[in-house]
């Protein structure tokens, strides 16, 4: 029997998962398809990005650099494989461009610490509230010994929202 | 249409809401001789990541933090005037156009955010993801709210003694 949450292959007559331990049992329908599905299925099937990893010591300049040349707005910091910082687009708005002279400080210094994780079972629904609730714009995704593994972004989210709805509309099964 | 008026469908949501309805609505105070560095500010003092520039009331272009990490890579000058580098005609919504609309047309162009113009074609603000997602958010209070995180529901070892 597949998981509905994380599409893992179970013994059939479980009752909970093996790899995520949510219940196997169908629940009940409490709104729209579209709602349902964001409820059902983990952030996995965003096919998150593999993130990019710096180290804390790197110079602003060169995580910008970074940025460009992967073209992409957030960066994760790394020490002991372990996620312990992020830097993005943001904080160069608001912490670097008012004074140039701070692209030479080591990005440990203006990236935020300890930031908000999730993991890859979790629900879109999830992933959404607390991007909402934090006001991010991406998410970092790390394992059990929160070594990152991927990271989304809320765009993400809603090209999944973008393409169920098509498929809703034209009539295809969700 | 929904079964259950109180939890109204999204792809209705998504086809009836107008951009107007979230728009962030902007001041435009920028125009093409304005700085670099004088973009930047305006987007702290906005707490926006982007920031339209506008000629006598109309839409010009737009300038982004994205722009800004460009410049910074590329070793620009702050000093330099917004006409050089901003993103001239941007691809602009309506007021009226409904927010599926909005979400496709950034998905499709790969955009986070789109200038708002009315009918007359004047700029009146920027929708962007994250006003969608909350939007969003906000009409699912039951299905997004409810979301436990599976890391917390679990306990990886026995708690106590």
């Amino acid at each position: 029997m597949k998981c509905p949450y994380c599409a893992h292959d179970n013994i059939p007559g479980s009752d909970l998962c093996d790899a995520c331990h949510q219940p196997l049992t169908p629940h009940e329908s409490n709104g729209s398809e579209l709602e349902e599905s964001i409820i059902r299925h983990s952030i996995s099937v965003l096919c998150p990005k593999d993130p990019i990893e710096i180290n804390k010591n790197l110079s602003v300049r060169e995580a910008i650099n970074k940025m460009t040349d992967h073209n992409i707005g957030c960066l994760l910091i790394e020490e002991n494989d372990q996620l312990i910082g992020i830097f993005t687009e943001r904080d160069v708005l608001y912490k670097i461009s008012d004074d140039l002279s701070k692209l030479n400080d080591p990005v440990e210094k203006h990236m935020t610490a300890s930031p908000q994780s999730i993991t890859k079972f979790d629900s879109i629904a999830y992933a959404l509230h607390e991007m909402d609730l934090g006001g991010y714009r991406h998410l970092p995704i790390v394992d059990d010994h929160s070594k990152p593994t991927g990271i989304i972004s809320v765009r993400d989210i809603l090209r999944f929202l973008c393409v169920k709805f098509a498929e809703l509309k034209t009539g295809l099964e969700a | 249409m929904s079964k259950d008026t109180n939890h109204p469908e999204l792809r209705s949501l998504l086809e009836v809401t107008e951009v107007g309805e979230i728009t962030i609505s902007t001041r435009p105070t920028l125009n093409s001789n304005d700085t670099v560095a004088q973009a930047a500010a305006e987007m702290r003092k906005e707490s926006h990541g982007s920031a339209l520039i506008c000629e006598d009331g109309k839409l010009v272009g737009i300038i982004t933090e994205r722009d800004l990490i460009k410049f910074i890579s590329d070793g620009f000058d702050f000093d330099l005037p917004l006409t050089e580098v901003m993103t001239k005609k941007p691809v602009t919504v309506t007021t009226h156009d409904t927010l599926f609309y909005a979400t496709e047309s950034m998905h499709k162009g790969g955009y986070r955010r789109l200038p708002v113009i009315d009918k007359n074609g004047n700029p009146v603000g920027i929708i962007d993801v994250k006003t969608i997602s909350h939007f969003l958010v906000e009409h699912f209070a039951t299905a997004v709210y409810n979301q436990a995180s599976h890391d917390n529901t679990i306990a990886k070892n026995r708690e106590g003694a």
